[in-house]
């Protein structure tokens, strides 16, 4: 019970597609960004990554291998692969509607994703960062 | 030049001689008084072999994240900007 209990109080982190390509990719302009981040994160925080990130890597134009391995270190660095469940759809609705700036679908369930997991959103997708500090905001 | 540490903690004892190490007295030796018989040992032997690792000058840093996906970076010039390049698609893909 207190190993379970220890661990829901671990900070978490949850990844954005931008910011799992950074990370792996040398080429990417954030790559640095994304090394000097983790550079101050422990080994043994929490990350958490959304289903729909992994659709996302998992449909990127890299070549075959690439885009294999990307999505493989993802997975693995994962601890858990996230998504709204079915008891979730209620609190999704309000979430979304107190969203000031509209955004599509995909940011929008990032954003909850991260809410509900009390977790920090690690992107370098601008607009999804400015976003997630509003409600950061709103939330008080 | 002779120092005698007497603390039976180890933590204790451990920061006494890392500030004394970091003083530049490196090469001084310290009598150890928590062994059955006093023994002298320099300070770099004793931080070696009793210093906590993350508290010694010559241990390891704590592992961060990147310690996790250094060995797993590949080099693709596909895509140079991902953020954009995803910021485009879901925009296009996900009307409002």
């Amino acid at each position: 019970m207190q190993l379970t209990s220890e661990r829901e109080e671990m900070k978490k982190y949850l990844i954005d597609t931008s910011f799992a390509i950074s990370l792996f990719n040398e080429k990417d302009s954030n790559y640095k960004n994304a090394q000097t981040k983790t550079s101050t994160l422990p080994a043994d925080i929490s990350i958490i990554v959304p289903v729909l990130v992994m659709i996302e890597l998992a449909f990127n134009p890299f070549k075959e291998n690439t885009r294999t391995t990307i999505f493989n270190n993802t997975e693995k660095l994962a601890n858990s692969i996230i998504n709204i469940n079915k008891s979730d759809i209620n609190d999704f609705k309000l979430f979304v509607d107190k969203i000031e700036n509209k955004i599509g679908t995909i940011d929008a369930t990032i954003l909850y994703l991260a809410f509900k997991h009390k977790a920090e959103l690690l992107t370098f997708d601008k607009r999804l960062e400015k976003e997630y500090y509003n409600q950061i905001k709103l939330l008080g | 030049m002779t120092r005698r540490i007497q603390s039976t903690d180890l933590k204790t004892k451990t920061k006494k001689v890392l500030d004394l190490a970091s003083k530049g007295e490196d090469d001084l030796i310290l009598y150890v008084h928590d062994q059955p018989k006093a023994v002298m040992i320099s300070y770099d032997k004793w931080i070696a072999e009793n210093a906590p690792k993350r508290n010694s000058k010559k241990g390891k840093k704590e592992k961060t994240l990147w310690d996790r996906v250094k060995d797993k970076v590949i080099s693709d010039p596909t895509i140079t900007d991902s953020a954009a390049y995803f910021r485009k698609r879901r925009d296009e893909e996900i009307p409002n």
